[in-house]
């Protein structure tokens, strides 16, 4: 089914949205959940969550792409799943390292600037990737925000592992500097 | 946590970046070196191997494809080894995804067949017979990979249904397509292996498995004719499954 009718499908309130969601971009989700959470359990607890929240925030919205709404929902369900856990939990899933990879950004005499919005940074953040190559701008995105693992993302571009980590490294060596520059980031 | 609010901002990146970067088309390209500077000797043998690599592949991308299927246990299997390409018709028309279209014409079997020139498995007993047509195109213009999508292939009950993906390559198809086609047309993890059966009907060898995101999904995958098609069956037994499969010419 066409996203437009299954949106459709959230404003009359008709249950068969979520079935049609689930259907389409289940798969998509839980792919984004288990990266974050690493449990079967877990990962499939979050993605009915992230459709209970689309389902409860559809209407009002309209998403303009649902595959990237119906992500990023799951990713911000399951994020919030995973650090309610992390105190109990840290292993070598692959969001710890992806956490260990962006701390690179933040120098420990450095700080997040607080008063910034999260939409603020996210402003700085897309400038910073729209002035990357593609193939840099794509792994980034890949690993830091659907956190795939490097595996993964060599398999997925067709690099080398090794190349994707200097990728990585390079790009976040650049996003530092900008983060600084912008003020993102601000010595303690 | 400082890390937390950087993480957050991430997730608030403009919704085209994170639709590019995981572009449900497969246009998985290898990289390319931009430029080498090296000394005349190493430069020379350096040359002669890529020659002799350019003439290998060569030979490989007129002739044949693989496809295999990765199992969460790190186990992989070989749907197959040297399937050819299929010689599709210039005429063939071509779809392309934008904001606003998905990019799949919807035709009959008989209509799509007729476009391609040659044979695609029917199933007599199918539910519907309209079938999602998509392409994507080489880098130049031509086409390098078709994709159907039967949806309504079977539909037993709102529960009990079967779906069926079809995917093929064109000869000539560039490097990405032919590589996104090893890891068969599912490359999402999480898999495990149920079966392999070999069904005399087709000749085919057709690998069964469940993945962690369905429970009561079995996925039954095979290449017949050069052909890789994918059977989704949500509710459905194996033996039922394959007896469908089995009943299609």
């Amino acid at each position: 089914m066409e996203d437009k009718y299954i949106v459709d499908l959230y404003w009359e309130r008709d249950e068969k949205a979520i079935t049609e969601t689930a259907a389409k971009y289940g798969r998509y989700c839980y792919s984004i959940a288990f990266n974050i959470l690493s449990n079967t359990e877990d990962a499939e607890e979050s993605v009915n969550d992230a459709y209970l929240n689309a389902w409860n925030s559809i209407p009002p919205h309209r998403p303009a792409i649902l595959s990237t709404f119906i992500g990023k929902v799951t990713r911000f369900v399951s994020l919030k799943k995973w650090r309610e856990k992390r105190t109990q939990k840290r292993g070598g899933g692959n969001i710890d390292l992806a956490y260990e990879e962006l701390s690179d950004c933040i120098p420990a005499n450095t700080s997040v600037d607080e008063e910034l919005e999260n939409q603020e940074i996210a402003k700085v953040l897309n400038d910073f990737l729209d002035e990357l190559p593609e193939y840099e701008q794509k792994i980034f995105v890949c690993r830091y925000w659907y956190f795939d693992s490097i595996s993964t993302i060599s398999v997925h571009f067709g690099f080398s592992e090794s190349k994707v980590k200097s990728m990585l490294h390079r790009t976040r060596k650049k996003l530092r500097s900008r983060l600084l520059e912008e003020g993102v980031i601000i010595e303690n | 946590m400082k890390i937390d609010k950087l993480v957050d901002a991430i997730g608030e990146i403009d919704e085209s970046k994170i639709k590019e970067s995981k572009n449900y088309s497969p246009t998985v390209k290898r990289n390319r070196v931009k430029s080498l500077f090296i000394k005349a000797p190493v430069a020379a043998c350096l040359i002669l191997c890529l020659l002799v690599g350019m003439v290998a592949y060569a030979a490989y991308e007129a002739y044949e494809w693989s496809t295999s299927i990765l199992f969460e246990d790190g186990s992989k299997i070989q749907l197959v080894e040297n399937a050819t390409f299929k010689k599709i018709p210039d005429s063939a028309p071509k779809t392309e995804r934008t904001e606003d279209n998905i990019g799949t014409i919807s035709m009959t079997h008989s209509e799509i067949e007729k476009v391609l020139g040659f044979d695609i498995l029917n199933y007599e007993g199918a539910t519907s017979d309209v079938i999602g047509y998509k392409t994507m195109q080489n880098d130049d213009g031509t086409i390098g990979r078709i994709d159907l999508w039967w949806a309504d292939f079977l539909e037993i009950s709102e529960e009990k249904q079967m779906t069926l993906h079809i995917s093929m390559l064109n000869e000539g198809a560039d490097e990405g397509f032919v590589l996104a086609c090893e890891e068969g047309q599912d490359a999402a993890g999480g898999k495990k292996l149920e079966n392999v059966v070999t069904l005399d009907s087709l000749d085919a060898k057709i690998v069964i498995y469940k993945s962690n995101s369905h429970d009561n999904k079995i996925t039954m995958t095979f290449v017949y004719d050069n052909v890789l098609y994918q059977f989704g069956g949500f509710d459905f037994t194996e033996s039922e499954m394959l007896s469908v499969i089995e009943q299609m010419k």
